[in-house]
């Protein structure tokens, strides 16, 4: 299989990488390097975890409850919860402070009582923190890279030690490290991430702020949450601009050690919850997590380089409102644009009105010479002489594209209707791509008001307790990728259901044996489990499933304490012989204070049968 | 297990006539059944279900703001507007907008402000009325605490973690202050309680608008002893001036004392002799700080213990009392003995700026990414409710016979919606920023049973403007429901103009806005007493002489409100 001969080159030259540098290394492939491609791995795994009971007692639903115990392949393993390390956390030796943001000039932040700017909520657990975690297994060394979901976001990279025995994972002191942003303007609310085919940390900037803010001469746009970016400059706002977050940051860590910090404007500037490359290294799908939202797909001109490439937005040409709407999908071409030629723009600090005219619509509808469109709400709008050359032409599409991604699409007739995208994972065993979506509802509906002035594309009842779907993927020569998705239908619901009062249950408004409000997702490679956490109101606690591929069913793994909000799973299937499921624990339990968000696994797994 | 439920349906066991809206026998069972339904909800354990979702939502927040006359009024300035860090929230959209975010939030479900209690308030008589207030259900004749004699003999359908005894706030209060403010127990020993005198927030908490109030502060042993941990009346003083300093971010006046004692140079001059008063001087980032004195001085300085502008001391509480209108003997307003609800708060946690920002920041885009979402809390009526910011809340009120009783936890819940999220208060409190301080009576330390409102000063803006009389000029009824005349009657003349000479003598005498007159007091008492014979506070504890007409049943997000924008 062409991919897996792809690995297996990527393998040989890491490890000659590695021999160049001279490190020690362990030269037995089947143990090292790049594990999970390994093609020893495509054993298929058959997991049945342990079922965890809703929590019904005030104990339990204050708890994190784990599985004990999984079944891989009839063999039963002993599994748990355990913690890697907490924001705030110091290292005695690089003096570096775990999820401490820094401005500009890499200098920490400081607020006026002296406290430093730490991405942490209140002590009792409200509040924005630690949201993704990559594990990257290069160098003959385990490499941690956290990214975390403050305004000012700042990223860290730990290397962490394995206890060969048991592999427990720990920070090894004296290696956190902060990662600059500052070439590329700074970090913003840095939210879900992929731990890429070759091994480095795809991260997010989620919840853009809008290009519309009326910025003043004192750079201040009223935009409370914006106007709080500026203590990254020093205080001077006027060194900012909205269009400098929105963006998908990667860090790299280079073979010598080193680690390089890169945004892909080429992918353009949306709310980014998570951008997931597909494994030929060059097809990323992009979820834009809001209400009338897109969905996006990037094809990258190289292999592993993801600063140059076509951008893709969907269009749901649907087939029936069943199954929580089944469509086929169309990709509508939104031109081809490199890092280079994007941030020259983004560096201009455009307004708004620079890139589209905006106007009111009039009754309804659009005077001649404006497109309606409702990414968010009704507008109507005319591409602008961006580049002042006179035309408006193929070279203002393309700064378009990039820097009001999601207008543009709407613009281009593709899809913004969908409400709060999430995750997304890829099942290579059986062609199959999976996306969260958090709630159906609004735009998703039919001619809801929010598709007012928009080509109401999908036209689905709505479903409060959220829908995971599935998306059949097959290669597409016009688009020049393996790995284009072609159709999208619902693979596994919530259920709205209201339990009495007096019902051990109440309270949940969605079937407790289902899920709700579905966030994060990821597929363990080669087997039947497809994991789902929840980010919801929905349920009393949030839960943690596995859903089984081959059975259809959901059991649940995991349920997090009361008002703790989000779990971040994501599968590592072979790190030296063990296998573990990250999660970010937002708000850990039985605790009065000092609730940090810390990062931690279930597991380790056994995956590798034959070894160890 | 099971959530405990409690028996308040049997409260309202025999209640053929609950006020209501003019209604037919028929609806009157209608009423009868759904109270029953909403008071079976009730539990002193965390709630999964709850009546009004939304409890935390006031009923202010439902005030129909436009008039009849084509104007609006703004009495939503004082909540929300753009707050002083620490506190990075920023409200000044709803002064503008009804905005409530979820589609739950649009429905007003304080159903006692709609309901028409002159029934219920005409079977009281003013005798019955009047002995009822004048009776203590707090403490017994001999000044013990008849409160916490119930709660050691505890009820177990209070005991909410079922361990047999009460792990709440235990009432240690006992209103026997001495010439400082400081109380004292049966044995004449300090119970670290402090009261003090300040300045109603405006609004609901204006008297004339239905209750009394007073608060008591207490900061934990350590701020109370000197260095070698001994109880220290002085050092106790010391260190709650500087809190209130580190509160009010300016200088504080103390009774002169010598600085040597506590090697601290408490008035910034300099040098280490006396000082008569707290030099507020704090920019942590200039290395200038402040101190404590005794044993948090050193706690202090060992980095065992935080300070900071608009922040107290973790352990800091706060008692708040709400109670009936009394009249003294010359017919002077007073407070009642009787006791309509024991408010206490205790701060668990310290969170610094940068903590306090992410929770406003996160505020906002929780909004944007669930907009329907409710806000849940953790606890339960025993341990207090948690408002996310580092306080907790717990509550008493009356049973229907008039004896104090736990709240419930969604009469608890009710409580964190002002106690966290607005603009308006300083670490979660209202009172404390609002102190009577230098060259008032006694500072500002002494309950009103020693002296009420009468000659209390009006507080003015930072710029200047005299707070009280800007609030009724941008709501002149003096109450978030349009609905006092007696407070427009008296500050406006009948063609609407402003009666000059009353705003004159609100600025030096607040008591001509505070103070009803003895008719309208009575009949607030005794429609408040019909909302506890119900037990519905579930459905609003604001006492209402009449059904409201400027307020909303429902109204939409985004609906204008067509109000001016005020500053604070």
């Amino acid at each position: 299989m062409k991919t897996e001969n792809l690995f297996k080159a990527s393998l040989i030259a890491t490890a000659l990488a590695s021999v160049l540098t001279a490190c020690t290394i362990d030269l037995d492939l089947d143990d090292d390097e790049d594990d999970a491609e390994q093609p020893s791995q495509s054993e298929s795994l058959t997991l049945k975890f342990s079922e965890v009971a809703t929590p019904i007692t005030t104990s339990a639903q204050q708890s994190i409850l784990a599985s004990r115990e999984v079944e891989v392949n009839g063999q039963l393993q002993s599994i748990g919860y355990n913690r890697i390390m907490a924001t705030g956390h110091e290292d005695s030796i690089t003096g570096e402070i775990f999820g401490l943001s820094k401005n500009h000039m890499d200098q920490p932040i400081y607020f006026e009582d002296g406290s430093e700017y730490v991405c942490n909520g209140t002590n009792d657990g409200v509040g924005s923190g630690l949201d993704y975690n990559s594990l990257i297994h290069k160098n003959d060394k385990i490499y941690m890279v956290s990214q975390f979901e403050c305004q000012i976001g700042s990223m860290y990279v730990q290397e962490l030690a394995q206890d060969a025995e048991t592999g427990a994972l720990s920070p090894v002191e004296g290696t956190l490290e902060f990662i600059s942003q500052k070439d590329e303007f700074g970090g913003w609310v840095h939210c879900a991430g992929q731990t890429t085919p070759w091994n480095s940390h795809l991260g997010s900037e989620e919840y853009e702020p809008s290009g519309a803010l009326t910025v003043g001469e004192d750079g201040k746009t009223g935009s409370f949450y914006y106007d709080a970016i500026a203590p990254y400059w020093d205080g001077d706002l006027t060194k900012a601009s909205p269009y400098y977050y929105g963006w998908t940051p990667e860090v790299i860590i280079e073979d010598n050690g080193d680690v390089t910090y890169h945004k892909h404007y080429s992918m353009g500037r949306f709310a980014h919850e998570l951008a997931y490359v597909m494994p030929d290294n060059r097809t990323v799908y992009l979820s834009d997590d809001g209400t009338n939202v897109g969905l996006f797909m990037f094809v990258a001109d190289q292999e592993k380089d993801l600063s140059a490439g076509t951008l893709y937005a969907v269009k749901w040409n649907q087939v029936s409102k069943e199954n929580n709407g089944t469509a086929n999908l169309e990709w509508v071409n939104l031109g081809h644009a490199t890092n280079a030629e994007i941030r020259e723009w983004v560096a201009k600090k455009p307004h708004l009105s620079d890139i589209f005219e905006v106007k009111k619509p009039v009754d309804g509808s659009c005077e001649d010479g404006y497109t309606s469109i409702n990414a968010g709400s009704h507008e109507c709008i005319k591409l602008q002489d961006i580049n002042q050359d006179s035309v408006i032409d193929e070279k203002d599409e393309k700064i378009a594209s990039r820097l009001e991604t999601r207008r543009f699409a709407a613009y281009m007739g593709a899809t913004t209707e969908f409400r709060k995208e999430e995750g997304i994972t890829f099942n290579e065993r059986d062609g199959k791509m999976y996306i969260a979506m958090s709630e159906v509802a609004s735009g998703m509906n039919d001619a809801s008001s929010n598709d007012t002035g928009g080509p109401n594309h999908i036209r689905v009842d709505s479903n409060a307790c959220g829908v995971v779907y599935e998306l059949n993927v097959s290669a597409d020569s016009s688009i020049g990728s393996d790995y284009v998705a072609k159709d999208m239908q619902g693979l596994v619901a919530g259920i709205s259901k209201s339990y009495p009062a007096g019902d051990k249950y109440e309270g949940n408004s969605c079937d407790v044996d289902s899920i709700a409000s579905p966030d994060n997702v990821s597929y363990l490679a080669d087997s039947n489990v497809l994991i789902i956490g929840e980010d919801t109101g929905s349920h009393n606690n949030n839960m943690i499933w596995s859903y089984d591929l081959d059975e259809g069913t959901l059991t649940r793994i995991f349920t997090t304490p009361l008002g703790a909000e989000t779990t971040s799973p994501f599968w590592y299937k072979d790190i030296n012989g063990f296998g573990y499921l990250t999660a970010v624990a937002q708000h850990p339990s039985g605790r009065e204070a000092d609730k940090e968000s810390e990062i931690g696994y279930v597991g380790p797994f056994r995956f590798s049968m034959n070894d160890k | 297990m099971k959530a405990k439920l409690i028996s308040l349906t049997s409260a309202i066991t025999g209640i053929f006539l609950l006020a209501g809206f003019g209604e037919t026998d028929n609806q009157q069972t209608e009423l009868v059944k759904e109270l029953n339904e909403a008071l079976s909800l009730q539990t002193y354990q965390r709630a999964n279900l709850m009546y009004n979702e939304a409890a935390y939502i006031p009923a202010q927040c439902y005030t129909k703001t436009k008039n009849e006359k084509g104007g609006a009024s703004n009495p939503c300035y004082v909540c929300h507007g753009a707050g002083k860090r620490p506190n990075f929230f920023n409200g000044t959209d709803l002064q503008m907008e009804y905005g409530f975010t979820a589609k739950y939030g649009e429905t007003n479900r304080w159903k006692n402000l709609f309901r028409d209690f002159s029934g219920q308030i005409a079977q009281i008589s003013d005798r019955e009325m009047q002995d009822y207030v004048k009776q203590s259900n707090y403490l017994n004749a001999d000044g013990s605490i008849k409160l916490a004699q119930r709660l050691k003999d505890l009820p177990s359908e209070w005991d909410a973690n079922n361990n047999g005894r009460w792990d709440g706030f235990m009432p240690d209060v006992y209103f026997n202050f001495d010439e400082l403010g400081f109380d004292r127990d049966l044995n004449n020993k300090y119970t670290g309680w402090r009261v003090f005198a300040y300045a109603p927030f405006p609004g609901a908490f204006f008297p004339t608008n239905g209750s009394t109030d007073d608060v008591l502060i207490r900061l934990p042993e350590l701020y109370q002893t000197d260095a070698n941990g001994i109880f220290d009346k002085t050092v106790y003083q010391i260190n709650l001036a500087v809190v209130e300093a580190m509160i009010k971010e300016q200088d504080i006046e103390i009774p002169k004392v010598d600085e040597k004692k506590y090697q601290v140079d408490l008035d910034k001059d300099g040098k280490i002799a006396t000082a008569a008063k707290i030099s507020y001087r704090w920019a942590p980032l200039k290395k200038q700080m402040m101190s404590y004195v005794g044993q948090a001085k050193t706690a202090f300085e060992q980095g065992k213990i935080n300070m900071a502008a608009g922040l107290y001391p973790v352990n800091t509480e706060f008692l708040h009392t709400v109670r009936y209108l009394d009249r003294n003997a010359d017919g002077q307003m007073m407070m009642s003995a009787r006791i309509k609800e024991v408010r206490y708060s205790k701060k668990t946690a310290w969170n610094n700026y940068m903590q306090l920002q992410n929770y406003a920041l996160s505020e906002i885009k929780e909004k944007h990414d669930f907009p329907e979402r409710l806000r849940v809390f953790e606890g339960n009526s025993e341990r207090g409710l948690y408002n996310g910011m580092g306080w907790k809340l717990q509550g008493f009120i009356e049973d229907k016979k008039g004896e104090l009783r736990p709240q419930t936890f969604e009469e608890t819940a009710f409580c964190i919606g002002c106690h966290s999220g607005t603009s308006a208060t300083t670490d979660a409190s209202y009172a404390m920023p609002r102190k009577y301080t230098n060259q008032h009576f006694k500072n500002g330390w002494y309950h009103w049973s020693e002296k009420g409102f009468k000659g209390a000063p009006e507080l003015t803006y930072p710029d200047g403007r005299y707070e009280y009389t800007t609030y009724l000029q941008n709501n002149p009824w003096g109450d978030e429901f349009r609905s006092n005349e007696q407070v427009y009657k008296k500050f406006y003349q009948a063609d609407g103009k402003a009666n000059t000479a009353m705003f004159n003598h609100l600025k030096n005498d607040i008591s001509v806005l505070m103070e009803p007159d003895p008719e309208r007091a009575n009949l607030l008492n005794k429609a408040y007493l019909s909302i506890v014979r119900e037990q519905s506070y579930i459905w609003g504890r604001q006492p209402m002489l009449a059904p409201a007409k400027n307020v909303y049943k429902f109204v939409e997000s985004g609906t204008p409100t067509d109000a001016k924008v005020i500053m604070r």
